[in-house]
């Protein structure tokens, strides 16, 4: 070109930098930003910084939030690098404050629910809290880091098909935060000063007016509707509003919106088809399924009217509402724990009240201020009535984890003793002895039952807490002192859930459709135990080799889908390395890591962020064989790819494309007609 | 300036909220507990017919004297000169309801809510109620219950198990045919500022999402047809439920318009509202063939005027009073007073006008010269007779062509002013001038035009419209001789309260006399003879498809003298009298 002059380098300038993701403890944050000039003089090794509260925690470009967050600020800040060496001036992003729970729901009640509550169609293990991926029960969205889009796949009627006039708002829209039902999504869209609702899916209206659903503070999902609550009263006098399917309570009535005017909404819960509006005085008004919570029994109204309830624990059918003093009240499907039985009530009420509840599917299960006892009532085959051990246990007191599966719970007291009750192919029994975990190479491994569940659990939970005691200077040889530690360890917990923080380290324990997984990790995150039980080729048992890994790895975060288990550690100096088990591919589910393309299983060995699931909905009814049901597995590694398995994904490693070209890119062509089929991403 | 207003019953702690400021000059403070949307423009009323107050529960005379059923809470259509002032008795269609210091009293027709039920009666005269208020067919009473108050409701077409409104805690109470609807003092603790008993489609339940629009926008009164509420608000909003065709939905058109504007007044006919703004615009709506949709060029002549003076409703018609030059439109049932004919279309629109007055298919008007015209149907006041006709009746003392109409209401009108005097108050039913005093009366088929010097003593009397409502030689001669107190009317018949001599509350009755009242029964005149402080029309709602043939409606009067006896009669009804309770 003649008279071109070659002009010097301009140095290398970062803008638009932001944090993609939701600040909540339990997610992995990214670092994002434009990097301005990579025509005349490309990126190279840019470098990151995070500082909470102003102290650097991390020079990566992700970054997972954990507890000694909250409550403090995340900036991320890039100091821009060209491949020619320039050094640009560090740009920062706008601080994230990071807050307990999510939408005003503690991290406590959703994971005691059975169904999630932080609007986001999920069950037993809570999914990773930055929503930057988020499915229904067969659809996913994500939002990219590097094209700042939203993408969305998966089955049409799930939720994949994206209408048109939407689609723009989901390009070039990073602040978007997406929900879902089980066949819908919505996202909450920044739209100038205010923001903007959208949504779409099988139980969303089409001739939508989209002027209602402006300046929204929370959104909140069931099976087949959205709630929200606005910023501030609108000019309708509503602060709260819902969108879907009318039998899932996709219409709040007017009289509820009338309580509100002068005693605003503080969160929204959910049980599979009704919600329930909490206040900032404690009072509650429910509608949607009447059979399922959607109607408050005038029984329940007259306690709920003396509480000032500040938690709220739901089942698939009913609501349990707890206040500070331990008083509590239940109602909606009264054969699943929407009314409990007289006696079972004054066990509770006599023993201080409420401490915490625990749901499961149909059932659930009240830890008492008192002595630490559990009292569960419900289905009575689907955890509602205990067995004699778990009764025995349940009685002596000092409860200090509990965790609930679909149709089972498990509990262990401060001394390391644990049981569980409910239906015994799903979990709901804890055999004493005999060996620790089953071969699922052998010929009898993908049977049914119990008797392929890993044995000698209760041996092996006692073994944890006795060693802690010990290490605390007890006598775990005399009777009164282990009383007498158990006691003080249960007292001094104001709150029972699936982990508990004790002396040099945790216990955590997980569970899904049908089988748990207990881990013991000293501080560092090494593991000091690694057990499972439930349904033998549901995630009830392990391969030897497997269990090793684990032992010899730092477990960073757990996740499942319905009948498998994901973890995500660090090896040696490997972070980011996924093992997965339970059910196989060939059962449809993400317990198995494909060996075909290659790529997967060589992505999923480093660098994984976050695991993400897409779970299908659980049975509503035990039966002896787990009906097929094909959940995925979607992994996020650090290069902005995400890695798909399991039963209703194709198996790959996807790459959000710069363009989506064309309309077909919306769709999955799977046909789900099929039961037992095995069906496909894109 | 705000003249302060006689108080209805300042023992009252349930509607009488004491304004801050009035009563400073020793006396009666104001018992409305609301201030009025357009309290501003309207102070300085003291409309006929209401002898005490201008304004009763945040509803004006005007809105409630020009309305087809009275808004006072009490089932009333026709003249009631007591208005609201007379809490303490109340009437259906064919019973009364009564408290006095001796007791409490039902009387009339079981059927119209003269319940038999002793545990009722015997509670309702240990806890004397503080206001009475009837629908049709049943009867509500405020009781004073420690610091609080209770509606207490029986009668007919009430389903008590229905009931979804708390019944205490309230501030005013209103009523249409069916239900009654109320405004509680402070929002109850569902949030609902309003609440409602009766026949659910007619009034009787109020949708959730009207309440909702309450709740950051409090009521201040309430209006009703005969099957619907239409409630006002503080921010001068308009909300409506009840049935759809009697007024009980806003149409979208209408809505759009009351959306936009504040409104001030609201008038209603049997089926449909005229809402008022501010900017003085009309908005209608409710049924199309009770005036529930004006013509756009009746619409247009009035805000080519500047807009509403006032409204005046008949059964299912409107007459518009503008603001400028006092012309009259109408809109409506072309039947029943929707259409004027050429006399009055002419009259009307030469403007002027300083009375007007509606009877219950017909309308009069009459400007400042005492020019009169009505229309309607002939058989129903519609007409003015001309000469020897039918219907020429009573004349002043001055008289050429007796027995034109025109010329009667002239010559009744002599020594007016040339033009209108400034208006202090709202045109309606009176025209008052420094010399005396015009007042046009109705029952459903006729009008009548008296006029009284500054005294009381009746200067004219002027009757037309159907031949059995016409005054009596007898009659007249009596009243012309007489200083009028109150007037009150029933379906089909006229009673005065009248001083005659050193005599107060002396009755004199005329208009149909069989079936309405007009005829003062023999055992009435022995038991109240004089003294008569109250007269309540007891009166019958009926509907348009009815001929004066077969004219099945049936009214009569209730009356109570200062000394506590009380004297009930008409059509349908036993006469019921009670002597004055012993000391």
């Amino acid at each position: 070109m003649i008279g071109h002059i070659q002009k010097p380098h301009a140095l290398p300038t970062a803008s638009d930098v932001i944090i993609l993701g939701e600040a909540v403890v339990g997610g992995t944050l990214k670092g994002s930003y434009l990097y301005d000039n990579e025509v005349e003089n490309p990126e190279g090794g840019s470098s990151y910084t995070w500082t909470v509260d102003s102290n650097v925690v991390s020079t990566a470009i992700e970054l997972r939030v954990i507890e000694d967050y909250v409550g403090k600020e995340i900036i991320f800040t890039v100091t821009p690098v060209a491949q020619a060496g320039e050094i640009g001036q560090p740009v920062s992003s706008d601080p994230k404050f990071v807050e307990v729970g999510f939408q005003h729901i503690s991290d406590e009640e959703n994971a005691n629910s059975f169904m999630k509550q932080h609007g986001n169609f999920s069950f037993y293990t809570p999914e990773p809290s930055d929503r930057i991926f988020v499915s229904t029960g067969g659809a996913f969205s994500l939002i990219d880091g590097g094209t700042r889009n939203v993408y969305v796949r998966g089955q049409a009627d799930y939720g994949a098909v994206v209408p048109e006039s939407i689609k723009t708002y989901l390009v070039n829209n990073p602040a978007s935060v997406l929900y879902s039902t089980e066949r819908d999504f919505a996202a909450l869209v920044p739209h100038g000063r205010t923001n903007q609702l959208l949504v779409w899916g099988k139980n969303m209206p089409v001739n939508q007016d989209l002027t209602k659903w402006r300046n929204i503070r929370a959104v909140y999902s069931n099976r087949g509707a959205f709630a929200y609550i606005y910023k501030e009263l609108s000019s309708d006098n509503k602060w709260i509003g819902a969108i879907g399917n009318a039998n899932f309570g996709g219409n709040v009535p007017d009289h509820i919106h009338l309580k509100l005017v002068n005693d605003p909404p503080r969160a929204v819960y959910a049980t599979l088809d009704a919600f329930a509006v909490l206040t900032e005085k404690g009072r509650i008004y429910a509608w949607g399924n009447a059979a399922s919570g959607g109607s408050i029994s005038s029984s329940a109204q007259a306690l709920l009217d003396g509480m000032s309830t500040r938690r709220i624990i739901s089942n698939a059918s009913a609501f349990c509402a707890i206040d500070d003093s331990g008083s509590f009240a239940t109602w909606g499907d009264a054969d699943t724990g929407g009314t409990i039985p007289a006696d079972r009530l004054e066990n509770i009420l006599d023993d201080g009240g409420v401490k915490s509840i625990v749901a499961a599917h149909s059932a659930f299960c009240a830890i008492t201020n008192g002595r630490g006892k559990a009292v569960s009532w419900g289905g009575p085959d689907r955890g509602g009535d205990m067995n004699a051990g778990s009764a025995q246990l349940a009685a002596r007191g000092n409860i200090v984890m509990c965790k609930a599966i679909t149709f089972a719970f498990c509990l262990v007291n401060a001394s390391g003793q644990a049981d569980a009750w409910g239906y015994a192919a799903w979990g709901g029994t804890l055999p004493p002895s005999g060996s620790r975990t089953a071969d699922v190479e052998t010929g009898e491994s993908t049977e049914i039952g119990v008797q392929m569940a890993s044995a000698g659990v209760k041996d092996a939970i006692r073994d944890i807490f006795l060693t802690k005691m010990s290490k605390a200077g007890v006598d775990t040889d005399d009777d009164p002192s282990v009383q007498r530690a158990a006691q003080h360890l249960s007292s001094a917990m104001d709150r029972v859930s699936n982990k508990i923080i004790i002396e040099d380290g945790y216990v955590s324990i997980y569970g899904n459709d049908a089988s748990f997984f207990l881990v013991a990790q000293d501080e560092d995150g090494f593991s000091n135990q690694i057990l499972v039980w439930g349904q033998a080729n549901g995630g009830g048992s392990m391969r030897e080799d497997t269990r090793q890994a684990l032992m010899a790895s730092q477990i960073t975060s757990v996740y499942c889908t319905n009948g498998a288990y994901g973890v995500i550690a660090k090896q040696g100096r490997t972070e980011g390395v996924v093992t997965v088990w339970g059910a196989t591919l060939a059962d449809l589910d993400a317990g198995e890591i494909p060996t075909t393309p290659p790529e997967i299983a060589q992505k999923l060995s480093k660098g994984i962020v976050e695991l993400y699931s897409i779970k299908r909905m659980p049975a509503p009814f035990p039966q002896p064989v787990r009906p097929p049901i094909d959940p995925s597995f979607a992994a996020r590694h650090t290069d902005g790819s995400y890695v798909l398995w399991g039963g209703n994904v194709d198996n790959q490693v996807f790459v959000p494309p710069e363009h989506e070209s064309h309309a077909d890119a919306w769709v999955s062509k799977i046909d789900r007609s099929h039961v037992g089929k095995r069906h496909r991403y894109t | 300036m705000s003249i302060p207003i006689v108080a209805i019953n300042v023992t009252l702690p349930s509607l009488a909220v004491d304004a801050p400021g009035d009563g400073k000059d020793g006396r009666p403070a104001r018992t409305v507990s609301q201030p009025e949307p357009t309290a501003d423009t309207r102070s300085g009323h003291q409309a006929a017919p209401w002898s005490g107050v201008d304004s009763f529960q945040n509803v004006t005379a005007e809105e409630s004297g020009q309305s087809f059923i009275r808004q006072f809470g009490r089932f009333t259509l026709h003249d009631d000169s007591a208005g609201p002032d007379d809490c303490i008795a109340g009437t259906t269609s064919r019973a009364y309801a009564l408290v006095r210091k001796d007791g409490f009293f039902i009387g009339g027709r079981e059927n119209y809510g003269a319940s038999q039920d002793v545990d009722l009666t015997a509670y309702l005269g240990r806890n004397s109620p503080s206001h009475i208020f009837a629908t049709e067919k049943s009867f509500a009473a405020l009781v004073a219950v420690g610091n609080e108050n209770r509606l207490v409701v029986w009668g007919q077409a009430l389903d008590l198990s229905e009931i979804g409104y708390a019944l205490s805690g309230i501030r005013a109470v209103y009523a249409n045919r069916h239900a009654f609807s109320f405004i509680y003092r402070t929002a109850a603790a569902s949030g609902k500022w309003i609440g409602a008993i009766g026949d659910a489609k007619r009034g009787g339940l109020i949708p959730d999402a009207l309440q909702l629009k309450l709740a950051t926008d409090e009521p201040v009164s309430i209006r009703a047809t005969e099957g619907a509420f239409a409630v006002l608000t503080r921010s001068g909003k308009v909300y409506a439920w009840g049935d759809p065709a009697m007024g009980g939905t806003i149409d979208p058109a209408a809505a759009a318009i009351l959306e936009g504007t504040t409104v001030a007044k609201i008038f209603a006919s049997s089926c449909a509202f005229c809402a008022v703004g501010t900017n003085n615009q009309p908005i209608v709506w409710g049924h199309a063939g009770f005036g529930g949709t004006v013509p756009p060029a009746t619409l247009e002549a009035i805000l080519d005027d500047d807009g509403v003076e006032t409204i005046v409703a008949a059964q299912a018609a409107f007459c518009c009073i503008t603001r400028r030059l006092g012309k009259a439109v109408a809109w409506g049932s072309s039947k029943h007073g929707g259409t004027m004919g050429d006399a009055a279309a002419a009259l009307g629109a030469r403007g002027g006008i300083v009375a007007c007055k509606a009877a219950a298919w017909a309308f009069c008007i009459i400007n400042a010269q005492g020019q009169a015209e009505a229309w309607g149907p002939e058989s129903y006041g519609g007409t003015l007779p001309a000469a020897n006709g039918m219907g020429i009746q009573s004349t002043p003392e001055t008289s050429a062509d007796a027995d034109d109409i025109r010329v009667q209401v002239r010559n009744a009108f002599i020594g007016a002013p040339l033009q209108a005097p400034s208006r202090d108050k709202p045109i309606g039913a009176t025209y008052v001038t420094t010399d005396w005093t015009a007042t046009i009366h109705a029952v459903d088929t006729g009008f009548c035009l008296i006029t009284t010097h500054p005294d009381g003593l009746i200067r004219s009397i002027t009757s037309w419209g159907a031949d059995s409502t016409l005054i009596s030689d007898t009659a007249r001669q009596v009243l012309l001789g007489s200083y009028l107190h109150r007037l009150t009317t029933s379906n089909g018949a006229y009673l005065a309260i009248v001083r005659q001599g050193e005599i107060n509350g002396c009755l004199v009755a005329w208009g149909e006399s069989a079936k309405n009242g007009g005829l003062i029964p023999e055992t009435v005149r022995t038991c109240v003879q004089a003294g008569v402080i109250e007269a309540h029309p007891v009166n019958s709602m009926h509907s348009l498809v009815t001929t004066s043939e077969d004219w099945s409606n049936m009214s009569g009067f209730f009356v109570r003298a200062a000394d506590g006896s009380v004297a009930f009669w008409g059509g349908g009804m036993d006469t019921i009298c009670l002597p004055p309770p012993r000391d």
